[in-house]
């Protein structure tokens, strides 16, 4: 750089003087470089470089001419100088050579062990750091082979950013097969009366045929199969679904009140009561409260009281369809609700007492172990 | 470039009539806009032109760039 700063040019200007001449050639004895010497009806101005203005300034005084300095390339930043050019290039290509190289690889999987073994992987595919990017593989073969080696994934992700690469395996969802009790065979009973409307059944035999009425405890569905004089012990599997109702009864009070959030207030610089305090006792402690109030943000959540007055609308718009959910949620997930009645509203001065009636379709079977004797 | 070179003593060199080039110990006579004077080695040198600019200065050398040169005279100084 040293080289740099004594190589920049300065300008100097003179005014016409008589001892120009003998001050120039007395620059040149003094081996000082002189470059575009000229002379107008201003004065002399030539160039000469930075290291040189220490002798300058000596043989200006001796001469006492007034000079005058100045540097012509003092606004431009950077010097066109061959070191300046190297390094703006370096800045340019440096980057560009180094993004034309995978520089890190990063595996994500839920497993420390498979995390390994796709490095290993990766590893027999040449898909490894400090790699050409050109020579990789594309993505898709690398998705290919380790989906082929890996069954237990359903898809790789491969995402690129720059010479960064980020694998993310996406594990297959495990399947998880109904265990089916062969050990305790059992037949299916009626768990509440109703009308039986349909079976879905996967082993056992029918003993109650459709639209009859069945009571609690009653057996559905038997597990043993008789082949001649043999019986089989096979075990009832299965659903069995019926009409049936049931009864819900509600009592509300006619005036209800809940909180509802209205805003959130974020409170800031509250030094009001702490400089209170502090005027009144100055103190260390309230000093410190002070400060500290300065910094302390409050969150205060602003809730309303808000009430309902019940009413028959109200009922019947909100109330129903929360309790149907509600009675919904009860079923199986092929149960369903046919039917709903309102049996009776009774209002008095501050409750509402009510019954609804639902008609539903669900399974009504459950396992009753068949017996099997010693 | 030989065929362009031109050197008339053995301090002046012209290479193409836009820059000519004094060696040896000179001095530097007078400079304005127009005209150059230059003194050594028993000669005087005066260059007139459109433009005259010394384009550097050392201790052994000047190169002096003209544009439209119109008087180049080199005489010997015992002559004066």
């Amino acid at each position: 750089m040293a080289s740099l700063e004594s190589s920049r040019k300065i300008t100097c200007q003179l005014k016409p003087h008589e001892q120009t001449y003998s001050f120039l050639q007395a620059l040149k004895l003094n081996k000082v470089y002189i470059i575009k010497l000229s002379t107008n009806k201003s004065g002399t101005t030539f160039m000469i470089y930075e290291k040189d203005i220490p002798k300058v300034r000596k043989i200006r005084k001796k001469y006492r001419i007034p000079i005058h300095f100045s540097r012509p390339d003092n606004s431009s930043v950077l010097q066109f100088h061959w070191s300046v050019l190297a390094g703006l290039l370096g800045f340019i290509l440096v980057p560009y050579i180094c993004s034309l190289f995978l520089w890190q690889i990063s595996i994500e999987d839920e497993s420390d062990e498979r995390q390994v073994k796709l490095e290993q992987e990766l590893h027999k595919l040449n898909v490894i750091e400090r790699k050409s990017l050109k020579s990789l593989i594309p993505d898709s073969e690398i998705r290919q082979v380790i989906l082929a080696n890996n069954h237990d994934l359903s898809w790789i992700h491969i995402k690129r950013s720059g010479a960064k690469m980020h694998i993310t395996s996406v594990p297959a969802p495990v399947i998880i097969r109904d265990q089916v009790d062969e050990t305790a065979p059992s037949d299916l009973v009626a768990l509440r009366k109703g009308v039986i409307t349909h079976y879905d059944l996967r082993s056992g035999e029918r003993l109650v045929p459709l639209h009859e009425t069945v009571k609690k405890g009653d057996t559905l569905v038997t597990g043993i199969l008789k082949q001649g004089n043999k019986n089989l012990v096979v075990g009832a599997e299965g659903q069995v679904f019926a009409d049936y109702w049931l009864e819900m009864s509600f009592q509300l009070p006619t005036k209800i009140i809940y909180d509802k959030f209205v805003a959130e207030e974020v409170n800031i610089l509250q030094v009001s009561k702490p400089w209170k305090a502090f005027k009144k006792e100055q103190s260390l402690e309230h000093l410190i409260e002070m400060f500290k109030s300065v910094f302390r943000v409050e969150r205060n959540t602003i809730f309303e009281k808000s009430s309902v007055t019940v009413n028959e609308k109200w009922i019947e718009e909100a109330f129903l369809p929360m309790l149907r959910m509600r009675t919904a949620s009860s079923l199986s997930s092929n149960g369903k609700i046919k039917d709903e009645k309102v049996l009776h509203m009774t209002w008095s001065n501050d409750t509402v007492k009510g019954k609804v009636l639902y008609y539903m379709n669900d399974n009504i079977a459950g396992k009753r172990p068949i017996h099997q004797g010693d | 470039m030989l065929n362009n070179h031109l050197q008339l003593t053995p301090f002046i060199h012209i290479d193409d009539f836009q820059s000519i080039r004094v060696n040896g110990p000179f001095e530097l006579l007078s400079l304005s806009p127009n005209s150059c004077q230059l003194k050594g080695q028993g000669f005087a040198l005066t260059i007139e032109s459109g433009e005259t600019i010394i384009s550097t200065m050392n201790v052994d050398e000047v190169t002096i760039s003209v544009r439209d040169l119109t008087k180049l005279e080199l005489r010997k100084l015992d002559m004066v």
